[in-house]
């Protein structure tokens, strides 16, 4: 169990039965009123954000998750499987399950598989992956220090603005917290 | 250049003295570009003190508190081999010839060209220099204090922490600034300043406030009684305005338990006034030249510009009380929403996320967290009044439309920094209020004192009419430096992860 003084940003826990993410918290005490801790709390299943008040002293259970490297094998339609390395289980998750995640998976990916209750429930890419612009608007020579930024769309499907001397073909490092643009690498 | 504790490990291969007793500084950087030698009032002998902060080939940049300087060192020549790791390890000291010109207990001052391969920003050294022009030449160099470690802050621009994820050395001095504008104003005003215990027997029994609890015992291994860390110095203040004072300050150091976030830290500073003979009118307008005093002094131009809101100073300052401001937001009347069974469900049904178990404070509070507060004080402070009666405090009832505290509160930019009053001083009032106190703080299970004798002694003995204000000035300096936090308005703060 946990109270609101020991929140901190990524702690898993169980309200209503749902498994929950903290993304944000913030004690809140107006004048010589009663405090309590403005809490947004992302549902692990659905990707649902919703915003809680949480009374000082009010305990939270902590939700039973756990991550296992897995690698990412193959997609069957809207059922993607992934395999642990150690004892090659193997288990599927459905598109859905995937969220953000699903814009970066290449084959061979090796990625956190969450489990809730032993359940797979969702996947967590690398923080920083590299992939190669499949389609952008011509580069402009030179370009380097204005700032002006172009949508690039990228091998796996998801789009990032990128800097204007970026050329189709090119490999790039983006952060998939953040769905930015990092840098160029040489390939 | 290499990493700080190789660097290290290197110096202290080299037997040289890490951490000599005395230093032998004469000049401050700035004073010998003001007074450059040859001049006639010009120094024969310069040594140098201050911290490395930059490491390049041929010379080092260092910083003191008057300013920085880039010092030149003479090339290499005298027998340097190379060392392990990378390290250019200069000859044993024995063959250099240490030079004892700072004295038996001060640093081994050596050739520098044989010291700079040891060099990182961080440390702490002493040099003897030549100024025959630009640049400055380092003739000796002698270490005062080895970093180890790297401390980023030391380099720290506006935007980064502090030595504890605090303020910038920036942000001292004008915090500084600001405490000697607050005390000229009230110095010049008339105002005594005092000091007063924050630690004391018999604290504040705001239900809503814990405490800090430590025990005093005559000898350590008695169990002792307990004692207490103020939350406010405002009883020993009233004392001292019955004791005739009519008009007092005080800066003081005050605790609050378990309040830590973006605008809380368990430890903080307070300012506190009285006036007899006055309300919380006279207060009002005490706060307003305050603050456009301390504003002047900073040169702000007439306004607070705090994370992306522009608040005028100027006066008149807005006065809304709060039944009118709750009206506004939300469409609630508080004069009809006296008792738990009211209130609770009527900020359900406008959509404040307050269980259905909740007290008549709780639902009050989030109320006024959620949707009054973050639209109070956005284009100029506003003073929030005429509390609802129940949340009085230490504040006199007046019967309005419906019976209300002369209590205020100061927002700038939906932030609170002050609350006042008209301070309660009929005994009966105030005994029957700390009964309802400690009632409460019982019924939630909060420990509940006996109430201060000495105050209501005082009550009993008569306290002049009088107003009243607690004011946070970390949370001022915050707003005056557009500060993003409260913490970093203060070079330490309070870590909840070290307990």
């Amino acid at each position: 169990m946990v109270t609101p003084s020991e929140f901190r940003k990524g702690l898993k826990v169980v309200m209503d039965g749902q498994p929950y993410v903290i993304v944000e918290y913030q004690f809140v005490k107006p004048g010589k009123g009663v405090a309590f801790t403005r809490t947004r709390f992302k549902n692990l299943i659905t990707g649902n954000v919703i915003d809680v008040n949480v009374r000082s002293g009010e305990k939270l259970a902590l939700a039973n998750t756990e991550e296992v490297e897995m690698s990412f094998l193959y997609k069957d339609g809207d059922q993607y499987t992934f395999m642990n390395n150690e004892t090659y289980e193997q288990i599927q998750l459905d598109k859905d399950d995937l969220g953000d995640a699903i814009k970066y998976l290449t084959e061979n990916m090796v990625v956190q598989v969450l489990l809730y209750n032993g359940k797979p429930i969702g996947i967590d890419v690398p923080n920083f992956v590299t992939l190669e612009v499949t389609h952008c608007e011509p580069g402009i020579k030179g370009d380097t220090a204005t700032g002006a930024t172009k949508p690039a769309t990228l091998s796996t499907g998801a789009t990032v603005l990128v800097p204007l001397f970026v050329e189709q073909g090119d490999w790039i490092k983006v952060d998939t917290r953040t769905h930015t643009y990092l840098e160029r690498i040489k390939k | 250049m290499c990493d700080h504790w190789n660097a290290f490990q290197a110096a202290r291969r080299q037997g040289l003295r890490l951490y000599p007793a005395r230093c032998t500084r004469t000049h401050l950087v700035e004073e010998i570009r003001i007074d450059p030698p040859g001049t006639p009032s010009g120094a024969q002998r310069i040594v140098l003190a201050g911290r490395v902060t930059a490491v390049g080939d041929s010379g080092f940049r260092l910083a003191d508190a008057s300013g920085s300087v880039w010092l030149q060192v003479p090339r290499q020549g005298n027998g340097a081999t190379p060392g392990p790791e990378g390290l250019t390890v200069p000859a044993p000291i024995a063959a250099q010839g240490v030079d004892t010109s700072a004295g038996e207990d001060g640093p081994d001052m050596l050739a520098p060209e044989t010291l700079l391969p040891l060099l990182v920003p961080g440390d702490v050294v002493q040099a003897e220099v030549e100024v025959p022009g630009e640049p400055w030449w380092v003739r000796r160099l002698g270490m005062l204090a080895k970093a180890r470690r790297p401390a980023p802050w030391l380099l720290s621009t506006p935007t980064q922490g502090g030595p504890g994820g605090g303020a910038t050395l920036d942000t001292l001095v004008h915090r500084a600034q600001i405490l000697r504008a607050i005390r000229s104003f009230f110095d010049t005003n008339g105002f005594l300043e005092v000091e007063t215990p924050i630690m004391a027997r018999h604290p504040g029994m705001e239900p809503h406030i814990d405490l800090f609890e430590s025990r005093y015992r005559p000898d350590p291994t008695l169990p002792g009684t307990p004692v207490f860390l103020l939350s406010s110095p405002e009883y020993a203040m009233k004392r001292l305005v019955a004791a005739g004072v009519e008009r007092v300050y005080q800066v003081s150091r005050v605790f609050r338990n378990g309040e830590l976030g973006p605008f809380h830290n368990p430890e903080f500073t307070l300012l506190e006034w009285y006036r007899a003979f006055a309300s919380f009118v006279e207060i009002q307008a005490d706060l307003e030249r305050l603050v456009q005093f301390i504003a002047d002094r900073l040169r702000l131009g007439g306004a607070i510009r705090w994370q992306g809101h522009t608040v005028s100073l100027a006066s008149p300052w807005p006065r809304i009380t709060v039944r009118e401001a709750v009206s506004e937001a939300t469409g609630l009347d508080l004069a009809s929403l006296g008792d738990d069974q009211d209130l609770v469900p009527a900020c359900r049904r406008i959509g404040v996320d307050v269980p259905s178990n909740a007290t008549w404070d709780e639902a009050f509070s989030r109320l006024l967290a959620d949707r009054v507060e973050p639209t109070l004080g956005l284009e100029r402070p506003v003073f929030l009044m005429d509390y609802p009666a129940r949340l009085a405090a230490l504040a006199k009832v007046r019967h309005d439309s419906y019976p209300v505290a002369e209590r205020f509160e100061l927002y700038v930019a939906g932030m609170e920094v002050a609350n006042a009053y008209t301070e309660l001083n009929d005994p009966d009032v105030q005994r029957e209020r700390f009964l309802q106190e400690r009632a409460m703080r019982r019924r939630m299970g909060a420990p509940a004192f006996d109430f201060d004798p000495d105050y209501l002694e005082t009550l009993e003995s008569g306290l002049p009419p009088c107003g009243g204000i607690a004011l946070g000035v970390d949370r001022l300096i915050m707003l005056l430096l557009d500060l993003p936090d409260v913490r970093k308005a203060m070079a330490f703060p309070f870590s909840a992860s070290t307990g």
